[in-house]
């Protein structure tokens, strides 16, 4: 079996398990203190490595985090004021049009190209970096 | 123009491979995935002896789709780059053909694409929004348990309850050993194919002495230490010392990670020259960070058995390997895990000009011992080879055959007599000492 048939028919048997619930990008406004009580009380999807915070003018900040609509409502009743974004899971759906199908590359048979500009022999051309 | 997907991500390597068999090495990867995915690295590189290499790796979590694509660009560039004798430009960065040529010729860059292809593969097509790979062994049957975090599963201060302070669980970054959770970090260090993998790289080649492992997002570029502050001052104050258990990953407090001050410094400037590179391409900021201190706001991030910090740590635990400078690269600006296609486009011009900066950071500066070397292989095919063929001269020429029959006659008549003059200064020797 080629990893083409056998990724479609992993495809087949994951659509047929328990798919997670959709995630929703939620901002939670608040102070270092508050950040640090909430990473007490819940765990949540920060992104990859740490929470991405932005700091607002008035000296509050903004978390990033991703959550479920249950998960955003038990937040908001543990007090947090949290505004909900877009659904994330719903982004991800829309991007997945845009993976590639089949194989462009035929098994080795097509060269991949890269996108930067290969110009010239320009052995004299600098690093501008 | 799109994505790639897990299958034409191992073809585009194989394609590379086919297309310039002079400067690469198609790698299979030993570790198959629970879903039976075998998956492959390139090295690119040419040159009779090399004294450094590079290992980029990404897509070990899932949703984080560019970083595969970042690297078949960057290994498709660098290599078309090689063999036309062409300048290689992102947007206002640019690097001439001398130094693409430097990179090829004087180091080995090793790039794995799709460390997680199972993830990819679920993420791409079922839930976007999956982190870890698809390994069920912990999920006692239930969907939502399934996978462990590969960013997690590297030995380093894997257990995370006993190296760490409990007060540094509450980041909420460390790891966890609850299966159902996005850092679950598995049943051992190195449970996971996916790690295996990385780490049968390093094993392969030892001559790796820079690492990056390429995430999404933020725009930020890591250097380590991942687990605690950085401090200069004392040696024995490190991940190995036990007598530290249960006190790490806290902010101000008496324990910090060692990293060498001279090290420190160079870690922190190859970061700073490759965000340069990014910025000039179109004028993306990118932030230089140590990984504890993940740019943010308010509080650290420490983390357990994550990729950069296994790989640093590698040279403190056995000093025979080489130092290998780590990072982490956190792709986009935009915090978004799925960028369009188009806008992921300008985002892979980005990070590959910054990963040639990278790669030409690495580049022996000091190269005496290469041209020496380089120089003993020429004179050795041009002459040496030439006056005396090793199919004549060779362990296996007939030369040699005919030495090791006479050896094989000679044997057993020199070898007693060797012994018996070794027994007699053995004796001599033994007198000597007594009388001392």
């Amino acid at each position: 079996m080629n990893d083409q048939n056998r990724s479609d028919d992993a495809n087949q048997s994951q659509r047929s398990e328990a798919v997670p619930p959709d995630l929703y990008a939620a901002r939670i406004n608040g102070s270092p203190e508050t950040f640090a009580k909430l990473r007490q009380e819940f765990e949540l999807d920060v992104g990859c490595r740490g929470p991405h915070v932005e700091v607002n003018p008035d000296g509050s900040g903004t978390m990033l985090v991703f959550a479920t609509e249950e998960r955003i409502r038990e937040l908001r009743a543990a007090g947090y004021r949290v505004e909900l974004g877009e659904n994330v899971s719903e982004i991800g759906r829309q991007r997945q049009k845009e993976i590639g199908e089949g194989d462009r590359f035929m098994g080795g048979r097509v060269k991949p190209r890269g996108f930067g500009e290969k110009r010239g022999r320009a052995s004299e051309r600098r690093s501008t970096s | 123009m799109s994505f790639l997907n897990v299958v034409e991500i191992e073809s585009a390597l194989i394609g590379l491979a086919s297309s310039y068999p002079s400067v690469t090495q198609l790698i299979t990867l030993p570790y198959f995935t629970v879903e039976g995915r075998q998956s492959h690295a390139l090295r690119i590189g040419t040159g009779p002896c090399r004294r450094s290499a590079v290992l980029i790796i990404s897509g070990a979590h899932a949703r984080e789709w560019g970083g595969p694509d970042i690297c078949i660009n960057f290994a498709a560039d660098l290599l078309e780059a090689y063999s036309l004798g062409t300048a290689l430009i992102y947007g206002g960065t640019a690097y001439s053909a001398a130094e693409i040529k430097s990179i090829i010729e004087r180091l080995d860059v090793i790039v794995f694409p799709d460390v997680n292809p199972d993830g990819r593969n679920y993420s791409q097509n079922t839930y976007p929004m999956w982190r870890k790979n698809r390994n069920p062994a912990s999920s006692g049957g239930q969907a939502s348990k399934i996978g462990v975090d590969p960013n997690r599963n590297y030995d380093f201060l894997w257990d995370f309850n006993a190296a760490f302070a409990p007060g540094a669980q509450a980041f909420g970054t460390l790891a966890s050993s609850d299966p159902s959770s996005d850092i679950f970090h598995g049943i051992a260090a190195f449970s996971e194919a996916e790690t295996k993998n990385v780490r049968y790289l390093f094993d392969q080649f030892p001559q790796i002495s820079w690492f990056m492992d390429i995430h999404s997002f933020g725009g930020d570029i890591l250097h380590s230490w991942g687990d605690d502050t950085n401090q200069s001052g004392s040696l024995s104050i490190n991940f190995t010392n036990a007598a530290w258990n249960g006190q790490r990953g806290l902010p101000a407090d008496a324990y910090g990670e060692y990293i060498g001050a001279c090290d420190l410094a160079n870690v922190a400037a190859a970061a700073n020259a490759m965000k340069a590179a990014i910025a000039g391409v179109r004028g993306e900021t990118y932030a230089v960070a140590q990984a504890f201190f993940l740019p943010s706001w308010g509080s650290p991030y420490p983390t357990s058995g994550a990729s950069d910090d296994w790989t640093y740590s590698r040279f403190f635990t056995d000093p025979t390997k080489r130092k290998v400078r780590a990072y982490t690269l956190e792709f986009n600006t935009v915090k978004t895990f799925f960028p369009t296609w188009a806008e992921m486009q300008q985002i892979i011009l980005d990070v590959d000009a910054g990963l040639v900066r990278f790669c030409l950071g690495a580049v022996p500066r000091f190269s005496l011992s290469y041209w020496l070397c380089w120089w003993r292989h020429r004179l050795n095919d041009a002459i040496w080879h030439r006056v005396f063929p090793p199919e004549l001269w060779g362990p296996y020429g007939p030369w040699a055959r005919i030495r090791r029959a006479v050896e094989s006659i000679l044997f057993p008549i020199v070898a007693p007599l060797l012994r018996l003059l070794g027994t007699g200064a053995r004796r001599r020797s033994s007198g000597g000492s007594r009388r001392r």
